[in-house]
């Protein structure tokens, strides 16, 4: 049998055939690994990443989840947390798809992909998901938003009925073959958010721990409220706490304040890193960019909170 | 209940001040009104400052520098009186020259 070893510095992945480390395992010694990209030397455990392996074959196929990254504020890091949450969790061994629905589609971007065609030609029926949909990464599929996304809401408009079903009537019939659906959304709050909240089931809202940002978790809780009054389905899971400025006051009260408020969904804060504001321009996830970055390792953290796995990309 | 044909219509107008309990507590943090509030004494740097927040007043006492600062936020009231304010500044200074007694 082989298990798969990731260095935790570089995110490389290293397959190791465990017959060449049975004789250590059996006599109970440690086991470091050293990375033959980076060479960081690490522990590993390796009777974890075996129980895991065989849990995993194990583990029926459990039904799609939906997870929305959204706040009617801009500049909070929706897009950010939408690229590296899918990567994340891609790179956790998870199938998942990456739906931009914000006009700017900037996911594309991030991920260094640009496709001739996205979510707007799929709903408009003009091509089909095997046309719209681009393999991003290992395990990460891509739908990307755009300019083209303008149209879409004037269709939406058009409708007399059901229009907040537009983007699941659509989604649901594809969604089955990921594990993961993650939903970026535009900043506002338009007909095209309100699709987004009747399709997914999760609520992830990246917010900036200043007052602005804050006020615009304040409206959008409200707005989420007038939501669930026709579908219950849609629940708030996470607030994640991004740009968090550890060298100020102001972001650790702010953040310890929402901590008491909203125990239950708060996540680990994303400290504010450069790194975060550079990956884009090169195409790269944090986790392909600066593997070592505080910004990564906050990231792997959401990741392993929303996976549910403590040792999720360790 | 509107009809279903209009329920976007419905949820993109609606203000969703229903719901404004839930955000009751952050809309404290946000605005900085009294509602939660509690009067209290935090201690900070190992002793040296004493900060004493009562009603919408916060006052900092500093040992050694024989300095004071008073700080209000309106919330519901308006306005303070000046009377109020040196009141419950006197009253920390007290609270803190009977602590070193």
């Amino acid at each position: 049998m082989a298990v798969i070893i990731v260095c935790p510095k570089c995110a490389k992945k290293h397959k190791v055939n465990l017959d060449t480390v049975k004789e250590k395992v059996s006599l109970g010694k440690k086991i470091v690994g050293r990375c033959k990209s980076c060479r960081h030397r690490f522990p590993v455990q390796l009777d974890k990443l075996i129980n895991q392996k065989k849990e995993r074959f194990q583990r029926p196929k459990t039904s799609t989840r939906k997870i929305c990254v959204t706040l009617s504020k801009g500049g909070v890091g929706k897009t950010t947390t939408s690229v590296n949450l899918s990567a994340g969790l891609a790179l956790a061994g998870h199938k998942v798809l990456l739906v931009d629905t914000d006009t700017q589609g900037q996911s594309s971007y991030g991920l260094g992909k640009k496709p001739r065609a996205g979510l707007a030609e799929l709903l408009t029926k003009k091509l089909t998901p095997e046309e719209c949909i681009v393999r991003a990464r290992k395990n990460l599929w891509l739908l990307s938003g755009g300019k083209s996304l303008t149209e879409i809401k004037r269709v939406i408009d058009r409708k007399t009925f059901g229009a907040e079903w537009t983007l699941s009537k659509v989604l649901n019939k594809l969604d089955h073959r990921y594990d993961f659906v993650i939903i970026d959304t535009a900043p506002g709050w338009d007909q095209l958010t309100v699709n987004v909240l009747f399709y997914g089931t999760e609520v992830l809202v990246p917010v900036a721990l200043e007052v602005m940002p804050l006020h615009g978790l304040s409206e959008f809780m409200k707005s989420l409220g007038s939501i669930q009054k026709y579908r219950k389905e849609t629940v708030l899971k996470y607030i994640v706490p991004t740009f968090m400025d550890t060298r100020i006051k102001g972001p650790s009260t702010i953040y310890s304040q929402l901590k008491k408020l909203y125990p239950e969904y708060i996540c680990t804060p994303i400290r504010y890193s450069e790194s975060l504001s550079e990956a884009p321009s090169y195409g790269k996830s944090i986790f392909e960019f600066a593997p070592g970055s505080t910004a990564s390792a906050d990231y792997k953290e959401l990741v392993r909170k929303v996976t549910l796995d403590d040792s999720a990309l360790l | 209940m509107p009809q279903k044909k209009d329920i976007i219509d419905y949820i993109l107008a609606d203000r969703g001040e229903e719901f404004a309990a839930r955000v009751e507590g952050l809309d404290c943090l946000i605005y900085r009104n009294d509602l939660g509030l509690k009067d209290e004494i935090i201690e900070d740097h190992d002793g040296k400052i004493r900060q004493i927040l009562k009603e919408n007043v916060f006052v900092q006492v500093w040992e050694g520098k024989a300095k004071i600062r008073v700080k209000v936020s309106p919330g519901k009231k308006e306005t303070f009186s000046m009377k109020k304010i040196a009141d419950i500044a006197v009253n920390a200074i007290l609270d803190e020259l009977k602590k070193e007694e």
